[in-house]
């Protein structure tokens, strides 16, 4: 099947009717999630897993979870610009400028560059995806063991290294993650692990419970702590097309912020937040007035949010064809479709082909529905703000409790949800980003096995990941990053220590 | 690094040290041919250890600036609703799903809101009744039976 039939295929399923449903209601619950501050797109994937358990279609549950992902990116921008109060971690850019020009009586003209910009760069990578994805999981066939050890070592440990935190904290909840994964029986010798006689441990942890306790309760008690009170700039968003001097100047930030987006978001832990800051720096040095930046240049609203969706789609790519999740949000996808019997990697495209060429379809959709959404429905977006979090808060924890009870219809998963939610509180407050921890309990299965695959095809021989072409290479590429970041935290330790913890 | 980080790395440094103990002693490490079901946590404390010992060599001395882990009073509105969540999750199998809801958004109301009692009931029973009419009769999922409903 070639990249148009499958595609044209892909459209036959995405066009179906409830697959329009579940892209639409993705994309509005995304939205609503990217303008709600505090909720992000990997609390809210989380908090929805158990519905997915529900669902008889894999393409239907990917199509609503990939809607919440790249709706949120779209959702996040409106609170930037008009409450300078970023609805995720990706849409923090879009304050510099975009509030700005709310503050100068230019909030429509804002908001509609940013929806535009964002329908551009969203769609254009998704194309992206569409070529792209396809090779790669042809090249991903010839991945044996050592080859796919390697690659998720490299996915991991960018994962740790760029999302901006501290990695040797990164590196801590990565190992922690691997910890907790070998929790119940070991799949080769069937020894318990770590059990201590309780019988429901002797499955492990359920991904579900782990997932909702470290980011949808911990975001709870994080919000819990603060007051939400934020202020409007703006009573009237006015008209909401820009002019044409305003696409004239901005269009090729929009173009700049399409690429890095989509190059950012095929490195594991770079991302959309990597990607729209990238993306203002660019903007700002290439600039013939960088001195503007800050004070309601468009340039710098219009390229990172371009960026930010342009990475929200081609993070999908390494999931899709390699099986490695390259960020939190992601591998709550990857657990999605695990949910539903099916392991992600280079076999998707040929073993299930209307999951794979479903779900990019229904991006194309997706993209088209939140430009409606975002740019005529803006104002009722907005209004979502008014929802207290004392309505808020015990909806999401009574949501999340039953989500949890449903697994095994026994309170043991929601204790355990419990104690996650209180683990993940505290590692927040101590800077430390749970992120990875996620990655890598989903990922431990698959590293272990293919490093004692490797190991039993080498006789224990070790050389096996330097001496095959592929592995080899990204063994080299693996011991480069750790040198670089060697040099680069032995260059900056004198300087102070920031807390950054992103969904 | 700060006190709290120093008592973060000191917990991780007893937690992979126990983790290095049970891998060695309760789990077989196999050999390099064949690792056994322990190589891989004794590989993962062992990371953590040299991590957390890395981390304390880089910083040797304690960061007396860093700002409080918590501003005053901050902690205590999670606090509570750890509580709260907690004791609901007891009564669901003691009481069943409708009375332990409703208690639950009794208690968040009145003691993390601070809401007054009239709209704290009214919030409790529209709550109660929506979340069972949905997971229940909407979604079919078998819902919590205890001693009441």
């Amino acid at each position: 099947m070639d990249v148009f039939q499958g595609l044209l295929s892909g459209f036959s399923i995405a066009l179906q009717g409830n697959n329009i449903l579940f892209c639409l209601l993705g994309s509005v619950l995304g939205t609503a999630v990217g303008v709600l501050p505090g909720l992000g797109p990997a609390a809210t994937i989380s908090l929805l897993l158990p519905v997915v358990y529900m669902m008889n279609s894999p393409a239907a549950s990917i199509i609503f979870l990939a809607g919440i992902f790249y709706g949120a990116m779209y959702g996040g921008s409106t609170t930037s610009i008009l409450l300078r109060l970023p609805g995720e971690a990706a849409s923090v850019v879009s304050t510099f400028d975009g509030y700005q020009m709310a503050q100068k009586g230019r909030a429509g003209a804002a908001l509609g560059i940013a929806a535009i910009g964002s329908f551009i760069a969203g769609t254009l990578g998704v194309i992206g995806l569409t070529f792209v994805a396809p090779p790669l999981a042809d090249f991903a066939l010839k991945f044996g063991a050592p080859e796919y050890f390697a690659l998720m070592l490299i996915g991991l440990l960018l994962a740790v290294f760029l999302s901006g935190g501290s990695p040797l904290k990164g590196s801590i909840m990565l190992l922690l993650g691997i910890l907790l994964s070998n929790v119940g029986i070991d799949p080769i010798s069937g020894k318990e692990r770590f059990t201590f006689g309780i019988v429901e441990l002797t499955n492990g942890f359920d991904f579900v419970t782990l997932a909702m306790g470290l980011f949808g309760l911990s975001e709870v008690f994080i919000t819990l702590e603060e007051s939400a009170a934020a202020e409007f700039v703006t009573k009237k968003i006015g008209r909401l097309w820009p002019t044409i001097a305003d696409f004239a100047e901005s269009k090729w930030a929009i173009v700049r912020g399409s690429i890095i987006g989509f190059f950012a978001g095929v490195i594991p832990g770079g991302g959309s937040v990597v990607a729209s800051l990238v993306s203002y720096a660019l903007e700002k040095k290439v600039s013939k007035h960088p001195e503007t930046f800050g004070q309601g240049n468009i340039c710098g609203l219009a390229g990172p949010e371009s960026a930010n969706n342009g990475a929200s789609s081609s993070s999908f790519i390494p999931l899709l064809t390699l099986g490695i999740p390259c960020n939190a949000s992601i591998a709550m996808i990857f657990a999605a479709l695990m949910v539903q019997g099916i392991t992600p990697g280079p076999f998707l495209i040929s073993e299930h082909p209307d999951v794979f060429w479903g779900v990019i379809a229904s991006m194309y959709l997706g993209n088209v529905i939140l430009l409606i959404l975002n740019l005529p429905m803006v104002g009722l977006w907005v209004q979502l703000l008014k929802v207290p979090f004392g309505i808020l808060g015990p909806v999401i924890v009574m949501f999340t409790v039953i989500g949890c009870y449903s697994i095994n219809n026994d309170t043991f998963n929601v204790f355990a949800f419990i104690a996650f939610g209180i683990i993940g509180y505290i590692l927040r407050k101590l800077c430390f980003d749970p992120g990875p921890m996620i990655m890598s309990f989903i990922l431990a299965p698959l590293i272990e096995n293919s490093l004692r695959q490797s190991l039993l095809m080498s006789a224990g021989n070790f050389s096996i990941f330097f001496s095959r072409p592929i592995s080899g290479t990204l063994m080299a590429v693996f011991v480069l990053i750790i040198i670089g970041q060697i040099y680069v935290g032995i260059k900056n330790r004198k300087k102070p220590n920031t807390c950054v913890v992103e969904e | 690094m700060n006190k709290n980080e120093r008592r973060a790395a000191a917990f991780f440094i007893v937690l992979s040290m126990a983790v290095i103990y049970y891998s060695v002693t309760k789990l077989s490490l196999g050999s390099v041919q064949e690792p056994g079901p322990g190589f891989f946590p004794f590989v993962c404390g062992a990371g953590i250890l040299l991590l957390c010992l890395i981390w304390f060599a880089m910083n040797p001395k304690v960061d007396t600036c860093s700002a409080p882990l918590w501003e005053k009073g901050v902690w205590v509105a999670p606090v509570i609703a750890m509580v709260i969540i907690t004791l609901y999750t007891f009564g669901l199998d003691i009481l069943g799903y409708c009375t332990s809801t409703f208690l639950f958004l009794v208690a968040w109301q009145l003691g993390i809101v601070r809401e007054k009692w009239v709209k704290t009931g009214v919030i409790a029973i529209v709550g109660t009744a929506a979340m069972y009419l949905l997971f229940g009769y909407l979604l079919g999922i078998p819902v919590p039976e205890g001693l009441l409903i």
